[in-house]
């Protein structure tokens, strides 16, 4: 409709110009007249010539981005043409594929001549998991909004979004003991279940103790040791990708975060099960440092939720039934199976389960 | 809950949503600073505005400093448009005020560089259009500063300047093309009509300036934010992010468009020049058509396209009172050929006039009384002053050359009404039974169309000074028709009033007599040519001696040939041609012919040579002539000597007078608002001043209006559902207007909760947001008592928000 005004708006001043012009036999209106002709002519050229040569790049943090933080997304429009436009229109689709909530807006921008054209999105999410941004297609609109061209587009660009949970140490490595059978190794060795198993660079987060301090003088930086756990009743974990209309999951994530994080701090090696949506089973990983649980939080994260509670609870009874205790990430359900319990936001809990 | 939700609000206030949980910051983009944008959305104002005037004055062939007119113009454009950065109007309304009284205080320093430089360009458009209408002469102005370099650049940029404001609000508001080519082609027009072509530079600017304007029109993204953001959100949805401006891609575009319109109209001037485009065009029926109207348009002003008193040679035929001014065409109507003897005025005798009544002096050809005694010829011997013309003719005779002469004047009609003969006194004529001297009678014989008629006269150049020596009551009347006594009887009154007022008395020679209305015209009442039309039912003199005292010859005339009537003295109102030194002096020499051919005799200035003298109908006069004993008819000139001629040169003076200032009239008196504090001519600009106020008044408060009478049709016309959906709207607006993060407010609920805590309410969120929805968007017919219910809340709301606001956003609701 736009297009249609403009060109009905173009049309009259061409035709008052001719009136003037045969009117006053005004060879400046013949001149305007000429130019009215004409200018039309390069602007759809100018339209025609961007739409071949462009080029729209999304960029988004590689690194994971914590919730509730501001990270920037970077739309970039090259043009390497010498016509420049003044609208150039958008269709950028935002989700959050975890869980599965997206929508769609347009972003208009002008195209400058042979010059790329930044725009800079900073973006906050509420929730972790997997922010994801696709451009489904640019409408270029010619200098005298006449002429509109759509291109389909398929740039995309994600980004992951982790929880920022604290560290909850204290309750983490009493429950990891109560949930692991064998404790008579505790009483020597306080909490640590592992042996070493490899030496390594340093990355920070490592913890101190595990510092190989007559290797790093040796050679003149940081060596770790990497430990694997030598019990063969390593804590299962469940997480429970369920949500519901208050956004539960999210507190399930914060609360996973939460707690594995301190496992890891503490060299407590587990081993995570949840249901994945993308692949229809039921995941396992085993993790023994934060390495391995950025791991499997950045797969958690790249799947899809659910909405049945307690899948991920079926799923791992009917496929490890041997495995009798296991650590549950989740919703309260109100049955008390274990007295062991770590409470979070919007009701849910980490409890200690027994089957 | 809701305290969860007011608190994520909160941390997300201002921001867009994109999908759940995920919200956009303002997006940043590198688009130029404020500068930036104001220099190229202003220079576009500037290619319109410099190029308008440019063109408009390179079509005149006028030059003028170009680097004063292209530094202003562009500074008050980067102005104008920087004052549309400014967040909110206030700050733009100041930047108007601040710009219009220093506008004033320049103006009124520059006033007589601007006047000069406005009349150098309007005396050469007269100029070229004397030569496109092909007329033979066109009033000029005076202009007080010769160096009209620099003051036709002082008026242009003055006249920039109303076009660069208006350019700057066309191309900053929602406004479309059509009103800039509207407030500048115009200007155009002139020049175009008259072929005249604008300099290639300006049509390049206004090319491109046009194309410009299409182009930003076109596209949006013409106006800065105010709070200098370089995107902000639009749509129903607020799904739309739309860049504010962008500097840079302006940029790009404005110099594309001025070297493409720089090539087109370089290729055409080569290609296919003005002289090929013009001969492509067989007939010009425009200016066929309208090239004598637009003429006279020319000439005389708007008077010239109904009043053609001037156009008819000048002579009304005694018709008085339907003029409401006089705009002589400056057209010579009678070419004279004559030896000067005199520094006096020479009159031209063409119509007498004989009673006076119905606002016209009737003539002495339809003048029953005399019909009845005399024929034609005879009248005619008696107005042509036959008697008086022989007596000269025999002093001349019997060598009485001390105070006469006789000379020969050759008069050939070029404009002159045909109907008239156009001699000097005391014409001896060959045959006077071959002239009547009467436009309207079908025998009329008077001087054709280009028909030159010799004269011989006897003029008497030094009056013997016992001559008007008698009280009027001694003057022998027998030969004097009584029409030539008569005051009409609702003249009478007045008449005597105003020789009492004069001190005339019976006891009073005819030269006293003559000599005091003289003077008391000269100094009691002024002489003009915008008198204004006697008003309907009105007396023509009554009106001129007690309600108007101002007019021109024939108000005189007409007043003093009645007065001179009340004191006894025969009198007649004549009208004609008299032209005096100044004419002489600006008039040809013929040098093939010999002086004495054509004077002999006394003469003032001595022996002269013969002159063409283009006599205009800006010398067509009236006069009076009044019976003199002991000799008989002599020509008493009673009008007052004008000085409107300079006066009127003044443009400002000519606009006071409009307005209303009497000074140019002499009327200047004690209830001068400004007294003599020497403001008074300063007073026209308080009067523009107050006129825009007032405008500008009107205009806001008729907008106003117009908008308060649509929001209470919406408001009150309509399904239940419809009035209150439209209050709610109408209320949603009141606080944007009191508020602007009103706007972050999506649904119904963020905004009911917005009132409560702005707003000291304790309103059901819950339910009214539900009760809302449920009218907004449901097709079912809602329940009556519940609209109402809903309605009566809403206008407690009104109330809270009239309560809650204060002064700043009482006066921001009262102008929306």
């Amino acid at each position: 409709m736009k297009q249609i005004g403009n060109i009905i708006r173009y049309i009259i001043i061409i035709v008052a110009d001719v009136a003037m012009m045969l009117l006053f036999h005004s060879y400046l209106n013949f001149i305007l007249l000429v130019g009215l002709l004409l200018f039309p002519v390069y602007s759809i050229y100018g339209v025609y010539k961007v739409r071949d040569h462009f080029k729209l790049q999304l960029m988004a943090p590689l690194e994971p981005m914590e919730k509730g933080s501001e990270f920037l997304l970077r739309i970039v429009l090259h043009n390497p043409t010498w016509h420049p436009l003044l609208n150039a229109t958008v269709k950028l689709e935002v989700e959050n594929t975890l869980y599965r909530e997206d929508g769609d807006h347009f972003l208009n921008l002008p195209v400058r001549a042979r010059k790329k054209t930044e725009i800079v999105y900073p973006v906050v999410m509420d929730y972790s998991g997997h922010f994801a941004v696709n451009a489904k297609y640019i409408c270029f609109m010619d200098l005298l909004g006449i002429c509109e061209l759509k291109v389909a587009l398929s740039e995309s660009a994600d980004c992951l979004i982790v929880p920022a949970s604290p560290l909850r140490s204290q309750e983490a490595g009493h429950i990891y003991i109560k949930g692991v059978s064998e404790s008579m190794e505790s009483k020597e060795k306080g909490y640590d279940f592992s042996e070493i198993n490899g030496i390594r660079e340093y990355i920070p987060g490592d913890k101190l103790q595990n510092i190989h301090w007559k290797l790093s003088v040796k050679k003149d930086e940081l060596m770790v040791k990497e430990r694997v756990s030598v019990s063969a009743m390593q804590l299962n974990v469940l997480v429970e990708l369920a949500n519901n209309e208050d956004m539960g999951l999210d507190t399930v994530l914060d609360l996973a975060d939460s707690i594995t994080k301190s496992f890891v701090k503490q060299n407590l090696p587990f081993t995570v099960y949840y249901y994945s949506v993308n692949s229809k089973e039921l995941k396992e990983c085993y993790i023994g440092n934060e390495v391995e649980r950025m791991e499997w939080f950045s797969m958690m994260l790249y799947d899809q939720c659910y909405r049945e509670v307690g899948q991920v609870e079926e799923m791992f009874l009917r496929h490890n039934g041997s495995k009798a205790e296991y650590l549950y990430i989740g919703y309260d359900s109100g049955e008390t199976a274990s007295d062991e319990v770590i409470y979070g936001e919007k009701g849910t809990v980490a409890q200690l389960r027994n089957r | 809950m809701l305290f969860g939700r007011k608190k994520k609000e909160e941390l997300h206030k201002g921001d867009v949503f994109l999908a759940k949980g995920i919200y956009l910051k303002q997006p940043t983009m590198s688009n130029g600073s404020v500068l930036t944008n104001c220099l190229l959305r202003s220079s576009v104002v500037f290619l319109l505005s410099f190029g308008t005037i440019g063109a408009f004055l390179s079509a005149f062939s006028l030059s003028y400093n170009y680097v004063i007119v292209i530094v202003a113009l562009l500074a008050l454009a980067i102005f104008f448009s920087w004052l549309y950065t400014l967040p909110g109007f206030f700050y733009r309304d100041i930047g108007y005020i601040a710009f219009f009284v220093l506008f004033v205080f320049s103006i009124f320093q520059l006033r007589i560089y601007a006047n000069s430089g406005f009349y150098v360009v309007v005396n050469r458009i007269l100029q070229e259009a004397q030569r496109f209408f092909d007329l033979s002469g066109v009033r000029e102005y005076e202009i007080t500063v010769d160096n009209a370099y620099v003051t036709v650049a002082i008026m242009a940029i003055f006249i920039g300047l109303v076009l660069v404001i208006i350019e700057n609000i066309w191309l900053s508001s929602s406004s479309g093309v059509f009103w800039t080519i509207i407030t500048t082609f115009p200007m155009l027009v002139v020049p175009l009509y008259m072929k005249l072509m604008p300099d290639v530079i300006y049509v390049i600017a206004l090319a491109a300036g046009y194309v410009a304007t299409v182009v930003f029109k076109a596209n949006g993204h013409f106006l800065p934010s105010s709070k200098g953001v370089a995107f902000h959100i639009k749509g129903l949805r607020k799904n739309r992010i739309l860049y504010t401006q962008d500097g840079k891609a302006f940029r790009q575009i404005t110099l594309r468009i001025f070297a493409i319109m720089f090539g087109i109209v370089i290729i055409c001037a080569s290609v296919f020049p003005k002289t090929t485009f013009e001969g492509r065009f067989k007939s010009d029926w425009l200016r066929e058509n309208t090239k004598e109207t637009i003429g006279n348009f020319v000439l005389l002003g708007f008077p010239g396209l109904y009043n053609h008193y001037a156009a008819t040679g000048g002579i009304s035929g005694g018709k008085l009172g339907g003029v409401s001014n006089v705009r002589a065409d400056y057209q010579p109507d009678l070419l004279v050929t004559f030896a000067p003897y005199t520094n006096e005025a020479v009159y031209l005798k063409a119509y007498t006039g004989g009673r006076y009544g119905d606002n016209q002096w009737e003539d002495i050809y339809m003048e029953e009384s005399l019909l009845e005694k005399y024929s034609e010829r005879e009248i005619f011997e008696e107005e042509s002053l036959k008697a008086e013309a022989e007596a000269i003719q025999s002093q001349w005779t019997r060598g009485y050359h001390e105070t006469i002469g006789m000379g020969k004047m050759d008069v050939e009609n070029v404009g002159a009404n045909i109907g008239y003969l156009y001699y000097p006194y005391y014409t001896r004529f060959e045959n006077y039974s071959q002239f009547n001297n009467h436009g309207m009678l079908r025998t009329a014989q008077g001087l054709g169309a280009n028909e030159i008629t010799s004269y011989y006269y006897y003029p008497k150049v030094i009056w013997e000074e016992e001559l008007g020596e008698v009280a009027p009551k001694e003057i022998d009347t027998s030969n004097v028709s009584n029409i030539y006594l008569e005051v009409p009887e609702k003249n009478q009154e007045v008449i005597q009033a105003e020789c009492d007022v004069m001190g005339l008395n019976d006891s009073m020679t005819e030269n006293d007599i003559v000599e005091t209305v003289r003077d008391y015209f000269s100094d009691n009442i002024p002489y003009t040519l915008k008198p204004g039309a006697t008003p309907k039912d009105e007396d023509f003199i009554n009106y001129f001696l007690t309600g108007n005292r101002k007019g021109y010859c024939a108000h005189f005339a007409s007043a003093a040939t009645l007065i001179f009537r009340q004191m006894g003295i025969p009198a007649r109102y004549v009208e004609g041609y008299a032209f005096g030194l100044e004419a002489v002096l600006a008039s040809d020499e013929n040098l093939d012919e010999k002086y004495f051919d054509y004077y002999h005799g006394c003469s003032i200035i001595g022996e002269s040579t013969v002159l063409e003298v283009e006599v205009t109908d800006s010398m067509a006069h009236a006069w009076v002539e009044i019976y003199v004993q002991d000799f008989g008819w002599k020509v008493v000139e009673v009008t007052p000597g004008s000085n409107e001629a300079s006066d009127e040169d003044d443009f400002w003076d000519a606009f006071t007078s409009f307005l209303g200032d009497s000074e140019i009239g002499g009327n200047l008196g004690d209830d001068n608002l400004f007294g003599d504090l020497g403001l008074a001519r300063y007073a026209w600009l308080i009067y523009v001043v107050v006129a825009i106020v007032a405008l500008l008044l009107l205009l806001l408060i008729g907008k106003i209006g117009v908008r308060k009478v649509l929001r209470y049709y919406r408001c009150h016309r309509g399904a239940m559902e419809n009035v209150v959906v439209a209050y709610y709207a109408d209320l949603c607006d009141m606080f944007r207007v009191c508020n602007r993060d009103f706007n972050v407010c999506r649904s119904h609920r963020e905004q009911l909760e917005y009132v409560n805590t702005h707003y000291d309410m304790n309103l059901d969120v819950d339910n009214m947001s539900d009760r809302l929805e449920a009218i907004s968007y449901s097709n079912e017919r809602q329940n009556e008592q519940e609209l109402l219910q809903m309605l009566k809340l809403m206008k407690e709301i009104r109330k809270a928000i009239w309560r809650c606001s204060g002064l700043k956003e009482r006066i921001r609701l009262c102008k929306r």
